[in-house]
């Protein structure tokens, strides 16, 4: 799967069990999800083993931060990499 | 050297290889299901192994250790071998996400000044963090989980079977100050906490525990680790982070290990009966799990039945659903349900509640709007006494709401160099507990907290902990604000609302303001703020408390009486 469909995946998973009321358009690929509190360090976790579960990777404890996974297109660039 | 097994945890633990050395002791539930038991021996073995190299560092019996680390193997071996050489743990949560948190540094500052730590265990990826303490602590030492991989010397763990007077171990508890205060606990305090809980468990041979609780929250560490080394009873552990990314492989590991008992705060059941989903229960058995305990912030009746009634297919009756109360200034709980029977509940008149303070019992629920489902908590442990205080401490009748005072013997010794709290909450023989219940005969109903306490996920806050974050907002008028937090029964946990004055002089479009105060709080304290208020300058009503402000404008929210200039939920 190429980066693209990760976003895309990535962001209909957000909007589905994140953001519910959110209208598409207002969440952006470099949207900051994790400093804003749109995720929380629950809703975090959450992401990630969706993540894990779609894209047969593992995610160590010190990976899961603000550095892979404060926007969508850090977070499509990490599982890339973890792919890779 | 000679112990009596009576007197301190060293000597329960020492009396436990003796007797059953082989015993199963610990394992780690990992994602893939694989797990290793360990016996006591080996843990015990490893625990001195580790001790050694605490001891080689300079720490001493005595000393205090803080740990900042995830609660997993690395973690548990350091813990149990600090306690062997007398050295007094003391657990301060690690950051979820990495990067967040940014006040932490403040916290160990604040921590280690306070108790003088002799040193400061991190993990490996956290060096930037433990090179800026060495700085700020030249006398403290700073080490790695690394540091545990190899060497040490189990033979040269210098092992300690301290008096009962002699201190245990400290727990932090939120402060007042936007710091955490510390809990100090004595041997004996310890010990007695540990015999009430096995006699109102009724804990016995062949139960097995499993915890996924952090070690840095007395749940993970007295409740569980503690309690099931000393009583020699086999526990299971799951890393925090496995729990919470995957909450069904709690159940998958109570399944695979024939587990009878296991704890959690409301969220986690919430959490767990939201989340789990189907192909995750193939194959699974809870019928031997006599006790799923709930503790450590309110417990809701909606989220105890949606857990039973989720998991009764796969052998959870309702008598397996237990209640618990306890705080950090009380080692261990304090009151438990019936460990054979079921919880009780009571329907009471919300208006004479919350008016009168006197709970009515009407009948049933009936989904009526005037009644309200508070949850007993049990009764206390056998050696305990409990009584509901007025605010001038008389002694309440049944059904009176007033403080719930406890007359225990496992109460902490002090708040650590804080003795204007101590004495506060340790005056008249009963240990203050800040919480908020009546009784009916013996039985304990917890119904909120004297003074305003955020409660997130079994983590607590305090309104103060938001004061410093919110400071450095420009726009936002300083020291005018209000944090509580609101009871949310379809997440098992509080939502945190923040409300805050701007000043007249701001010119930031207010959602500007509304993201820059989620993402402050985010950024220093790791956690989501459900929703923002902004007020005009001017227009917070004073009170002469800060206590009370927080309270009277949950309660304005509540009511729906807050206007603001903008408002923001997510």
């Amino acid at each position: 799967m190429d980066s693209a469909e990760i976003k895309q995946a990535v962001k209909e998973y957000i909007l589905k069990e994140f953001l519910p009321d959110e209208a598409p358009e207002n969440l952006s690929f470099d949207t900051a999800l994790v400093t804003t509190g749109i995720l929380d360090s629950l809703a975090t976790l959450d992401l990630v083993s969706f993540l894990e579960e779609t894209y047969g990777i593992k995610v160590a404890a010190h990976e899961v931060g603000v550095d892979h996974m404060n926007t969508i297109d850090e977070i499509a660039e990490f599982v890339v990499s973890k792919q890779g | 050297m000679t112990h009596d097994s009576n007197t301190s945890l060293q000597a329960m633990f020492r009396d436990r290889l003796t007797r059953n050395p082989d015993g199963k002791a610990l394992t780690f539930f990992n994602p893939d299901g694989s797990h290793t038991w360990r016996t006591f021996s080996e843990f015990y073995q490893t625990g001195c192994r580790y001790g050694s190299i605490l001891s080689r560092g300079g720490v001493s019996a005595g000393d205090v250790c803080v740990f900042m680390l995830p609660s997993d193997e690395t973690t548990a071996n350091a813990l149990f071998g600090a306690l062997l050489i007398g050295a007094l743990p003391l657990m301060v949560a690690p950051p979820v996400v990495r990067g967040l948190h940014s006040n932490l540094k403040d916290v160990l500052d604040h921590v280690v000044k306070t108790t003088s730590a002799r040193m400061v265990v991190l993990e490996d990826d956290e060096k930037a963090l433990g090179e800026a303490m060495q700085e700020s602590h030249p006398e403290t030492a700073v080490v790695y989980t690394s540091a545990f991989e190899q060497g040490g010397d189990a033979d040269a763990a210098p092992l300690v079977y301290p008096g009962g007077e002699d201190l245990a171990a400290l727990q932090l508890t939120s402060g007042t100050t936007g710091f955490p205060r510390v809990c100090v606990w004595d041997q004996n305090a310890v010990l007695q906490a540990l015999h009430g809980m096995e006699l109102a468990m009724k804990l016995g041979e062949g139960d097995v525990c499993v915890n996924w609780t952090p070690l840095y929250h007395d749940m993970g560490l007295i409740n569980n680790f503690m309690l099931c080394m000393a009583k020699d009873i086999p526990l299971v552990m799951l890393e925090t982070i496995n729990f919470l990314k995957k909450p069904a492989s709690w159940l998958q590991a109570l399944s695979a290990t024939g587990a009878t008992v296991t704890w959690s705060p409301n969220f986690g059941y919430a959490f767990t009966a939201q989340r789990v989903r189907d192909h995750h229960l193939k194959d699974i058995d809870l019928s031997k799990v006599k006790a799923f305990w709930n503790a450590a912030e309110r417990i809701h009746l909606d989220t105890m039945l949606a857990f039973q009634s989720k998991f009764e297919q796969f052998g959870v009756p309702l008598s397996a659903m237990k209640t618990n109360f306890g705080c950090a200034e009380n080692v261990g709980g304090a009151t438990f349900s019936d460990a054979a029977g079921n919880f009780v509940v009571e329907h009471v008149n919300k208006r004479r509640l919350y008016e009168d303070g006197i709970a009515v019992p009407e009948t049933a629920g009936n989904g009526s709007t005037n009644t309200v489902a508070v949850v007993g908590v049990g009764r206390p442990y056998p050696g305990m006494s409990i009584q509901i205080q007025s605010a001038d401490g008389e002694v309440l009748p049944d059904g009176h709401v007033g403080e719930i005072a406890l007359n225990t013997p496992s109460r902490m010794k002090a708040y650590l160099n804080n003795e204007e709290e101590t004495n506060y909450a340790l005056r008249d023989q009963y240990l203050h507990t800040g919480d908020y219940g009546y009784m009916r005969g013996e039985e304990v109903f917890w119904t909120g907290r004297i003074r305003e306490r955020i409660n997130l996920h079994g983590k607590k806050f305090d309104p103060s902990d938001f004061e410093s974050v919110l400071l450095h907002i420009e726009g936002l008028r300083p020291g005018c604000f209000a944090a509580f937090g609101v009871d949310d029964e379809k997440i098992g946990t509080q939502r945190l609302v923040i409300v805050s004055e701007i000043r007249d002089s701001n010119e930031q479009p207010l959602e500007a303001l509304v993201d820059e105060v989620r993402e402050q709080v985010a950024t220093h304290l790791g956690i989501k703020v459900d929703e923002v208020l902004l007020l005009a300058q001017g227009t917070m009503t004073k009170t002469s408390s800060g206590k009370r402000r927080h309270r009277f404008y949950r309660e304005l929210y509540l009511d729906g009486e807050i206007h603001a200039l903008s408002s923001a939920l997510t």
